[in-house]
């Protein structure tokens, strides 16, 4: 596990990016699309852990 | 439909502008926060995914090398073998002129002419290979120093060392062979043979067979090789995967952000009251009374 840790690590600056961006495509209000990047980031990783979590109990 | 609170100037001209650099439509349609958002968002991501692959994701075309050791010094001309058109390059060229560069590249190696046989300039760079000796090969590295001879050939001196660490300067000159002049690799290939008079830990130095720095602007975005690609692979390992994915992601990000500059956010303007029971039925969207003003107006 320790192994993976790091790759796993880019996920976050990724996926923040990704939900600042995507955000900002889909509203023009600013307090708008920090609202809905803030909500896409935290399910998407929350997502993610979930997934994580699931393969690395199916591979233990 | 677009929302008439944004003031889009010429969509045309935005669209074309948020494709050659992340976030310019929007700045010149003065929409500077999401101008930010997008150049500081999506050239981080690309830049970050260049530098976590050490430079070299980028690539419009892959070579697919069949001879051992080819990678290095493919030695005819791209018609000559097969390639193929990188198809991660399509996400990454939406990404404007950062990724340009490729194409440009792309022409320069096609019309190079492979292996160089003759050396046209002096030559000053770290060399890293094998010294040819009567009975062995020895891993050797340092400093080379080139300057042309008579037609095919080569003279003057290499300082270095062994793995071992035993320092050595000697006088070398023979016929060079150097791998071609563009290329998606920093390494360039290169071979010196028929050497006389050198020695090293007392026996002739017969050849010197390995590689010298390419120059940046010859192998940045350039094509490459699938050994070069499993040369990556083997030093960077996942970092490499990751690198070119970042970049992708960043090209694909700016597909979005142009199509924002030409139409407007996809969702509306973000202020919009919630859908209530009748609107969803009638599949109507309730606007802000700002906005409904303004139409009025209109």
């Amino acid at each position: 596990m320790p192994r993976t840790m790091p790759a796993l690590i880019y996920a976050l600056p990724l996926t923040a990016i990704i939900s600042v961006v995507y955000s900002a495509t889909r509203y023009e209000l600013p307090e708008k699309i920090f609202q809905s990047a803030l909500s896409m980031f935290v399910k998407t990783v929350i997502a993610l852990a979930i997934l994580y979590g699931l393969l690395w109990y199916l591979s233990s | 439909m677009r929302d008439p609170r944004i003031n889009f100037r010429s969509r045309e001209l935005a669209a074309v502008l948020a494709f050659l650099v992340p976030g310019a439509g929007h700045y010149y349609q003065g929409r500077k926060l999401k101008a930010g958002i997008f150049f500081s968002g999506i050239l981080t991501l690309f830049f970050g995914g260049m530098a976590l692959a050490d430079w070299q994701p980028v690539y419009s075309r892959v070579v697919y090398s069949t001879r051992p050791n080819s990678a290095v010094q493919i030695d005819t001309k791209e018609a000559s073998y097969g390639s193929n058109f990188s198809l991660g390059y399509a996400a990454q060229a939406a990404v404007g002129l950062p990724a340009l560069p490729a194409m440009l590249q792309q022409m320069r190696f096609s019309n190079d002419g492979g292996v160089v046989n003759t050396l046209t300039t002096d030559i000053a760079s770290r060399f890293s290979g094998v010294v040819r000796l009567n009975d062995r090969y020895l891993p050797v590295s340092g400093q080379l120093s080139l300057s042309p001879g008579p037609i095919g050939t080569a003279q003057g001196a290499f300082a270095g060392s062994t793995t071992d660490g035993t320092s050595f300067r000697i006088e070398v000159a023979g016929a060079v062979r150097m791998g071609r002049e563009v290329f998606g690799s920093p390494h360039r290939f290169f071979m010196l043979t028929g050497i006389n008079g050198a020695e090293i830990q007392g026996q002739e130095v017969l050849e010197l067979q390995g590689s010298i720095d390419r120059s940046f602007p010859n192998w940045y975005q350039a094509p490459r090789d699938n050994e070069e690609l499993d040369r990556l692979h083997n030093k960077l390992s996942h970092l490499f995967d990751i690198g070119a994915v970042f970049t992708w992601i960043a090209g694909l990000l700016n597909v979005m952000a142009i199509w924002d500059a030409y139409e407007g956010p996809a969702y509306g303007f973000g202020d919009e009251e919630p859908e209530d029971e009748d609107n969803t039925k009638s599949g109507t969207r309730k606007r802000p009374a700002s906005m409904e003003q303004t139409v009025t107006k209109d």
